[in-house]
């Protein structure tokens, strides 16, 4: 496990994304720094599970903002990953080695969210501390919304990497991580296609959907309530994607188990 | 306790396999390709065995199936007693894949270094065995330079180095020579003499005749992923059909008999015959001590396993490949 993850790393910073990240970061604490004397209407006081207030609060909508820029990168710079591990004349390396194909594939994928988790909460981390402590508000609840876009990175990890062993490609994987990106945002106002459309069979097509699509969207929204102190009414969002995850993963373990290579 | 057939064989198997075929199903209508037909070998303890076989022969196939890279259709492979689905079956094996790709973003060390982690070593374990192979390879002065800065000739050293990690008692080469000059050639020919000094099995698939012939013990031909032969080298070697006998000939014609052979070649010092049957060299030799020829040496014809390895091909061809 910790050779995997090493590597993972070391790839990072060979493939210079980790500079990427390094840059955004210094950018992002330069802004904190230079808005450090600008006036926000922080904490809008409403009660209850009332998001719309909660996106008004400059802090908490400038972090998750900020940790949606990283999540983004993050996702895109992990798909290529897989497919390389998995290339011809790059599979054979490891697969010799006395690893079980599945205990391969479960290393890296928890390297690589070690990785990539490790750079997001540290980037997210620094800033919110800053921005947090120029204007005097910081609060350990900011944890909930750097855990819920760890469980999302998670997902999106998972998606991506059945979507490698799947395809061995690195367009196919990138490809597949926005479909999914985009059949969650549509489902994400799955109420309203549903009023929309009116039909019965229809309706159920779009729930059973919305069962099965992760909700990475919705998932990064709870938290941000929960970091916001507000209640969360709606779980499903977040159990349904992490059964997803689970079983995006258990696929991939029985598609590499199967694969010639 | 095993039995030696040579000194430091045993007679263990380390590899064995049974009727292994693969098949790859290609493309959208799944057509077939027979990589490996029935294929059957086996592997002792302490020996140097050689595959070979022309290009789509299933060498490759062969060993990534041994591996556990590739999985088989039918039939049984074993290696170290395991099966490769059991990944101990691995647990003291190095390997040198052909047209390797090792990852670019290590350097020889950190390649080294990696392996031996996914080994499961421990770091005073790999510190204490990466340097020394690193020399053994004459790759240290490139020991802390990334992996794509390599030539060929130095990636197949540095792969043959990770190979060797863990001191395994088998190490399976696919085309360990590949790219490398002459010097590099000799070089990676001793390290893999000293291996075999020292009792480790070798799994050597090349393409490269000459190569093979000067350090395998045994060697199988495959041809369209059948096993059509399995020998000693001296058995793929030597003629037992045909003799070369030195002597003092001179100007005398020599009669051989229908029913003894013929003469392939002959001078006024050197006869070459080819026998109906081994046990006939008797005959010639009598005929030429009736004559009062000198007999100064009588040994079997040597051929080079090149023109060993055509012969079978030629002979494969003739019996149809059945």
């Amino acid at each position: 496990m910790r050779g995997i993850t090493r590597d993972t790393f070391v790839e990072t910073v060979d493939r210079k994304i980790i500079y990427v990240f390094l840059g955004l970061t210094v950018f992002g604490l330069l802004i904190v720094f230079l808005t450090r004397n600008a006036e926000f209407n922080i904490r809008v006081q409403t009660n209850g599970s009332d998001l719309s207030a909660l996106m008004f609060d400059p802090i908490l909508s400038a972090s998750k903002a900020f940790l949606s820029i990283l999540l983004f990168l993050a996702v895109m710079a992990s798909t290529a990953h897989f497919p390389t591990m998995l290339e011809r004349g790059r599979a054979e390396f490891y697969l010799a080695k006395p690893l079980s194909r599945q205990s391969l594939l479960l290393n890296k994928f928890l390297g690589l969210l070690t990785v990539y988790g490790g750079i997001v909460l540290l980037s997210g981390f620094l800033c919110y501390s800053l921005l947090a402590a120029v204007h005097g508000v910081f609060t350990l609840q900011i944890l909930y919304l750097f855990l819920a876009y760890l469980l999302s990175l998670t997902i999106w990890l998972s998606v991506t990497t059945v979507a490698a062993v799947f395809s061995g490609s690195t367009a196919m994987t990138v490809m597949t991580a926005f479909l999914v990106w985009a059949f969650q945002a549509i489902l994400a106002v799955h109420t309203a296609i549903k009023a929309f459309f009116n039909s019965a069979v229809f309706g159920y097509v779009i729930d059973t959907l919305y069962y099965i699509v992760p909700k990475n969207s919705a998932v990064e929204t709870t938290g941000l309530m929960m970091a916001g102190g507000r209640s969360v009414d709606d779980w499903i969002p977040i159990w349904s994607s992490m059964l997803f995850a689970a079983a995006a993963l258990y696929a991939a373990v029985l598609i590499i188990k199967r694969k010639d290579y | 306790m095993s039995s030696c057939t040579r000194q430091g064989v045993a007679d263990v198997n380390l590899i064995k396999i049974q009727d292994l075929t693969k098949i790859y199903l290609s493309g959208l209508r799944k057509a077939s390709i027979v990589a490996l037909d029935r294929a059957a070998l086996e592997v002792r303890q302490g020996e140097i065995f050689g595959l070979l076989g022309p290009n789509g022969a299933g060498k490759t196939t062969l060993v990534k199936v041994l591996l556990g890279v590739v999985r088989a259709t039918t039939g049984q492979a074993l290696l170290n007693g395991l099966p490769p689905t059991n990944p101990e079956s691995r647990r003291k094996v190095g390997f040198l894949p052909e047209n390797h790709r090792f990852p670019a973003h290590l350097t020889g060390l950190g390649l080294l270094e990696f392996s031996g982690r996914l080994y499961g070593f421990s770091p005073e374990e790999i510190e204490s065995q990466a340097l020394p192979l690193l020399q053994t390879v004459g790759m240290d002065r490139w020991a802390n330079v990334k992996i794509r800065r390599y030539s060929k000739g130095m990636l197949q050293r540095i792969g043959l180095a990770q190979a060797m990690m863990g001191n395994p008692d088998l190490l399976i080469l696919d085309e360990p020579t590949d790219g490398v000059d002459p010097v590099g050639k000799a070089e990676i020919r001793q390290v893999l003499l000293k291996l075999r000094g020292e009792g480790k099995t070798i799994l050597l698939n090349s393409h490269l005749l000459s190569e093979v012939e000067s350090i395998a013990d045994r060697v199988a031909i495959l041809v369209k992923g059948r096993v059509v032969r399995v020998d000693t080298m001296e058995a793929l070697t030597v003629r037992r059909s045909q003799y070369e006998i030195e002597a003092a000939i001179g100007d005398d014609v020599l009669d051989i008999p229908a029913e003894v052979g013929r003469k392939v070649f002959v001078s006024t010092d050197r006869l070459v015959v080819e026998l109906r049957d081994e046990n006939k060299i008797n005959d010639v030799i009598d005929e030429l001590r009736r004559r009062k020829i000198a007999i100064h040496s009588v040994k079997p014809l040597k051929i080079t396993l090149e023109q060993s390895f055509f012969e079978t091909l030629a002979e494969d061809r003739t019996s149809g490949g059945a």
